[in-house]
Formats: C-alpha cells, structure tokens, sequence
C-alpha cells in the first residue's frame, strides 16, 4: 500500500531487549514472521487493532512504538 | 519452547489450508493427465488441455474446482493475518488488471488478424500466475 509519510517504529529494539526472535514475536501476537518483518523494517503498518495488541505486548502504548513523523516536524517548526 | 513462541494457530490454519490447495491442485492435474492418457487414441499423445473429458470426470472436476476450492478458500481467507490479507488484495488487484488490460488488446490485435483468437485458458493462466507473483512479491519483500 502506498504510503504518504514513512511510518517508523522501535519494534526491532524491543523485540530485541527481551531476546525475541521475529518467529516468537510473531508466535505472540499470531501473525506471519513476514507481517513482523515487514512491519520492522517500515514496509507495512499495522492495523490499529495490531498496534494495540504490539502496544499491550510490550506494556508501551502506540505512540511509544510508533511515530508517524508529526511529532518530528512539530519539533522542526 | 513454549507454545506461543510457535506459530500461532492462524498461521499454522494458513499453512494447512495452502497445502491442502496444493494437494487438490496436484490430484486435478493428475487426473486430468490420467484421463488424457487413457483417452488417448493409440499411439497418440494426450491433449491436456482440449481433448474431450468424460462426463463423470467433467462432474468430480467441477466439484473440485466449483465447490472444494471456494470452501477451502473461504477458510483461508477468515485465518490468514492482515499482512497476508494486503498482499494477497494487491495480488488479486494485479490479476484483475493483467486481464482486463491483456485481454481486450489481445481480442484487439486478433480483430486486426494479428494474433489467433484469445484462449481462456491463457488468459486464466496469466490471472493466476501474475496475481501469484504479486502476492508472494508482497509477502516476502
């Protein structure tokens, strides 16, 4: 799906903090290891029902994962 | 390892319900080869694709193609995850648009007596194989 701004998230480092491979990240939120890679590296986002299972996982809500860049350009304005 | 660390039960559906596809693919062409073969006049080499079936072959085709397949698709289309469901709708997408561009200019080329009259199996064919690409190019990417 085409995209209007680059959504970027800290899957990858979270996954990474708890020594999770993709497959067990996946096996946990019951999705494809594909879905989480695709997700990690920013190719495909989430549903929000998705987002907020992530979130719950992780104990983090959604904007602590994810950042659709508005918060950068609030910052350079 | 425990068993949420494995693929969870939707993705375990998912690759159960592909293989069964797979199965039921390879038992059509079989038959289908089978069929030919036996139809075959001696000597001759089976027509796969046109040589005439009969009826009670024709039936357990269609009820294979017409009734089995849209039960198993309906079951993989309620367990795979939503990155799954994308690639598979552009894949689709891709395959609706390779026939409805590919075929009017092939029906086009053909009025013009260019090209032999368009085949539904080709036709069929290229839907297939260009919405698979797609959808395995936007799984695995």
């Amino acid at each position: 799906m085409l995209q209007g701004r680059d959504m970027k998230n800290r899957l990858k480092v979270l996954r990474a903090e708890r020594d999770w491979s993709q497959a067990e990240l996946a096996g946990r939120l019951d999705v494809s290891r594909q879905a989480v890679n695709a997700i990690e590296t920013g190719k495909y986002d989430p549903s929000l029902p998705l987002a907020f299972r992530i979130g719950r996982l992780f104990g983090l809500t959604i904007e602590e994962i994810f950042d659709d860049g508005e918060g950068r350009d609030a910052d350079h304005a | 390892m425990t068993r949420i660390h494995r693929a969870g039960g939707r993705q375990r559906a998912n690759h159960r319900l592909l293989a069964l596809s797979g199965l039921l693919g390879g038992a059509i062409g079989l038959g289908i080869a089978l069929v030919a073969t036996h139809e075959a006049p001696d000597g001759g080499h089976p027509d796969l694709l046109s040589a005439p079936l009969p009826l009670w072959f024709a039936i357990v085709l269609a009820l294979a193609w017409g009734v089995v397949l849209p039960v198993i698709s309906w079951r993989w289309h309620r367990v795979v995850d939503e990155h799954e469901r994308e690639a598979y709708r552009d894949g689709a997408v891709a395959g609706f648009y390779a026939v409805a561009i590919g075929a009017p200019v092939w029906w086009a080329f053909w009025r013009a007596g260019v090209l032999p009259p368009v085949d539904a199996t080709a036709v069929l064919a290229a839907m297939i194989a260009v919405s698979g690409i797609v959808w395995l190019w936007r799984k695995y990417r």
